[in-house]
């Protein structure tokens, strides 16, 4: 009899622990997979775009020429309105767990981004592991409609995009909503979002012929960080300025850097990128380490690669290189922006803290600007290719 | 007197005419030969029987006792002494020809008619390797099978004879020094208080000695296979064989013996573990597939990557039904499917697979009955299900399958993992002839799991499942645990 208790007293918590749970059949969800938000100032309202997944058989795609995905837009006071009311468009309900790719105008970013963060973190239903983009510019936010080849979800071409360059190029990060909330929450960080653009004409790539023809009338690219301090959206960072950011953050893993040298340019491949970083507050200094690998990729260069002197050399140079790019960077963007995306301020907080809740208060004033850095690139040569020298070298011995 | 016991007998069977009395005499003293002609041989009964009295005849001298000459030189070797009505009754019904031959001094002589088949190939039991002989329903050919295969004076068998009108024999079997004797003294004393009129199987003996309504799950193995019930004897289990059943009745058993198949003997212990892991995956696939694909496309749509959902849904967007009434539908159908194909004779199976896989594949699909998807799903759960050779264990898979159904529809996937939860419980508390179920794991036995879903190879597994036996040294490296 206790055990019989027991086991009604389990199988009653474990309902109630589980957390909401709802029976739908598939047949009645409308799944979102990216949705955009603007606010209009004039009229004080939310402009969303939901992009819904037609779920039609792959075959019959291109035989009944219906759409892969719809899109709803509406228009409301606050973002639940918003949503709640696409059901007078929609036969289903709107289904966001699935959601892979939030996009934000530059006014939701700067004046109502804690709405945003708490109405996607707040819905039990909603998962937190999506990315977050900036539109930069008006026409980017109907980037969700345009019709796209490889992925037939446009929303997926944007996430592939921007997952696929954070794993080979590291032009700009890839932030999920928890990320995000984060660095809101967190006095001692600084926001930082990829951006995207749509290039080419909104309204000829929200038709079919933008897959029918092999070049596509309009495409989103994805585009560099932009960077914020406090809530307000500084400006965009240059390609350089964005990868080095990225290395010094630790989030570069696999990249491409040009050296220029006298008779042309080597391109070479750091890959496996490890960065630590470490702050000795005292003296008001972060040392940056940075170890990885490199393949060499490109050689446009007298360079002689049979020689191991010329290797060691060329490693060297790639070192300085890097170190180089990085001091200036950071030089650059605290000059420039005088805002602390480097997570300099939390390292400093995390590295001495007594220490540092005595100086906190004058950051920006005192102790940012005097900010030094040392970074130290350790980055071995491992592979030249199949080619050994330069083609012109190689030629001419 | 022995008037007096003919007529008895001709009274109590009604005159029948199967029951041929004959009169002989030899030098003037009357015998009275009693036989049932439908048990009995009668080219051995004029053989052995009248030949050899003619032969008696000669050589019998009035001084002697008839009795005697006839116990001394009747060539046969099966000779009963027989004392009163109720014994010369029992012994015309086994096939023994009874001879009255004076006051009280009567005789029984085996002359019994060969009924049985002969020995055969086993057919729920096939193998590719390994022994092909299989039990038939003689139960004198069934333990000299064994016996064939255990040459030692060990084996002991307990005969008992169940019904009363049927007296069947059963031979309970254990081992010397292996078997633990109490799982015997406990079956006797289950039988010794059944008064019931018949036992024709070994079947409905399983549900004499266990309590029926306790489990859905069989805690006892019925096998046809001599060799498996000889490994399952030395391993300290013990077996019943019934009269007149090809099925021997191996108990305990615990779950880990549903998986494993004769054929594995034949298999070294490296591939034999990947067989043995794949039919415990499959075990898991048939019990919980249906309950997980409810719970996750009608509940935890979250649960699967964006790819999946999408083709899910395109593909259940023209099923009316609800996930859970459209797999009953498939499960149903495919269960009436198999019960037929197990009841129609042979002939019809062709026409049966085509109707069954135009109507439960491309029909129904094309019709908007079933998804494509659920197809793949039941077709997985019940290829999966196959594996199994003991039909009871198939059919308490099917109640735990319905159960996971059941809890998937109404709570999702925490439905499925309370559903669990009891499906783990209701395992282990069960138990057969007081051995706890989930044998080799719960509670754990080093030899037991060296044979459970990793096999070891044969030289390292020397030891006996200790919750078996108490003699844990094993004389014979043997395969069965």
């Amino acid at each position: 009899m206790r055990k019989i208790k027991f086991l009604g007293m389990f199988v009653t918590f474990l309902l109630f622990l589980s957390g909401c749970y709802n029976y739908r059949e598939l047949n009645d969800l409308a799944i979102v997979t990216a949705i955009s938000i603007d606010y209009d100032e004039k009229t004080d309202n939310y402009k969303v775009i939901t992009q819904v997944i037609n779920p039609i058989k792959q075959q019959d795609v291109s035989s009944s020429g219906e759409p892969t995905f719809i899109n709803f837009s509406s228009e409301k006071k606050s973002l639940q309105e918003a949503f709640r009311t696409i059901v007078l468009e929609s036969p289903k309900q709107l289904y966001g767990s699935q959601m892979q790719i939030l996009i934000l105008s530059e006014t939701v970013v700067e004046n109502h981004l804690p709405n945003v963060i708490d109405f996607f973190t707040r819905d039990p239903e909603m998962r937190s592991e999506f990315k977050i983009i900036i539109a930069k510019n008006d026409k980017t936010l109907e980037g969700v409609l345009l019709q796209t080849v490889l992925d037939d979800l446009s929303s997926s071409n944007i996430l592939d995009s921007l997952e696929k360059q954070g794993e080979i190029l590291g032009l700009t990060c890839n932030l999920t909503l928890n990320d995000l909330t984060n660095m809101y929450l967190n006095p001692y960080l600084e926001i930082i979002l990829p951006s995207m653009v749509v290039e080419g004409p909104v309204e000829e790539g929200e038709k079919r012929e933008n897959i029918t023809d092999t070049v596509q009338k309009a495409t989103v690219k994805i585009k560099t960080t932009g960077i914020f301090r406090g809530k307000k959206l500084l400006g965009y960072l240059t390609e350089d300025e964005s990868k080095m950011l990225n290395l010094i953050r630790g989030d570069l893993k696999n990249t491409i850097i040009r050296l220029d040298t006298d008779t042309g340019y080597i391109v070479f491949e750091p890959n496996r990128i490890k960065t630590k970083t470490e702050a000795d507050v005292k003296k008001n200094k972060v040392k940056i380490t940075i170890e990885g690998f490199s393949r060499i990729k490109e050689v446009n260069d007298m360079t002689n690669l049979r020689s191991v002197k010329e290797i060691d050399d060329l490693e060297e140079k790639l070192n300085k290189e890097i170190e180089k790019m990085a001091g200036e960077t950071f030089i650059n963007i605290r000059d420039k922006y005088k805002t602390d995306v480097f997570k300099f301020r939390d390292l400093y907080y995390k590295t001495d803290n007594k220490y540092f809740k005595e100086n906190d208060s004058n950051w920006y004033e005192d102790v940012y600007p005097k900010l030094e850095i040392e970074v130290n690139s350790k980055i071995e040569l491992y592979e030249k290719g199949n080619t050994l020298g330069g083609i012109e070298y190689e030629r001419k011995n | 007197m022995n008037d007096k016991i003919i007529n008895k007998l001709k009274k109590d069977t009604d005159n029948s005419s199967y029951i041929i009395y004959r009169e002989k005499y030899i030098k003037k003293s009357k015998i009275d030969i009693i036989y049932n002609e439908t048990l009995t041989d009668s080219d051995k009964l004029s053989d052995f029987i009248f030949r050899s009295l003619d032969k008696i005849e000669k050589i019998y001298n009035e001084k002697d006792h008839l009795y005697d000459t006839i116990k001394n030189n009747i060539s046969n070797i099966k000779i009963k002494e027989v004392k009163g009505y109720s014994d010369i009754c029992k012994y015309l019904n086994n096939g023994f020809v009874i001879l009255l031959i004076e006051n009280d001094y009567s005789l029984a002589l085996e002359v019994k008619k060969n009924l049985s088949r002969s020995i055969d190939k086993p057919m729920s039991e096939t193998t590719l390797k390994g022994p092909l002989d299989a039990f038939n329903e003689n139960i004198e050919t069934n333990i000299g099978l064994i016996k064939r295969r255990i040459k030692s004076n060990s084996i002991w068998n307990k005969d008992m004879e169940i019904g009363r009108y049927t007296k069947t024999k059963i031979s309970i079997l254990t081992i010397d020094g292996i078997t633990d004797t109490s799982i015997r003294d406990k079956i006797i004393e289950a039988l010794s208080n059944i008064e019931i009129d018949k036992l024709t199987d070994s079947s409905s003996l399983k549900y004499l000695i266990t309590d029926e309504m306790k489990t859905i799950f069989p805690t006892i193995m019925t096998t046809e296979r001599p060799d498996k019930v000889c490994d399952s004897l030395l391993n300290g289990r013990t077996v019943i064989i019934v009269d007149n059943c090809p099925f021997a009745l191996i108990m305990p058993v615990f779950i880990n013996d549903f998986f494993i198949s004769e054929d594995d003997k034949d298999s070294r212990s490296f591939n034999n573990s990947l067989t043995r892991f794949l039919r415990y995956i499959a075990f898991f696939i048939t019990v919980m597939t249906p309950g997980i694909y409810i719970a996750i496309t009608t509940f935890n749509q979250e649960m699967l990557p964006l790819e999946f959902l999408t083709s899910f849904a395109s593909q259940r967007s023209s099923v009316p039904f609800p996930a859970f009434f459209e797999a009953l539908l498939m499960l149903l159908s495919f269960e009436i499917l198999r019960e037929s194909d197990l009841r129609i004779p042979n002939v019809s199976n062709s026409a049966l697979s085509i109707v069954g896989a135009l109507i439960l594949g491309e029909a129904a699909v094309n019709a908007g009955i079933v998804s494509p998807i659920m197809i793949i799903v039941e077709a997985v759960t019940a290829i999966s299900a196959l594996i199994f050779t003991d039909t009871e264990f198939i059919n308490a898979i099917k109640w735990y399958r319905l159960f996971f159904m059941i809890g998937a529809t109404t709570i999702g996937m925490f439905g499925v993992f309370i559903v669990f939860i009891f499906f783990v419980i209701n395992l282990c508390s069960l138990n057969s002839f007081g051995k706890p179920f989930m044998i080799p794991y719960a509670p754990l036995s080093k030899a037991g799991i060296k044979n459970s879903v990793v096999k070891f190879p044969l030289k390292s597994r020397k030891k006996r499942n200790k919750f078996l036996t108490d003699n844990v040294t094993r004389e014979v490296i043997n395969e069965k645990d």
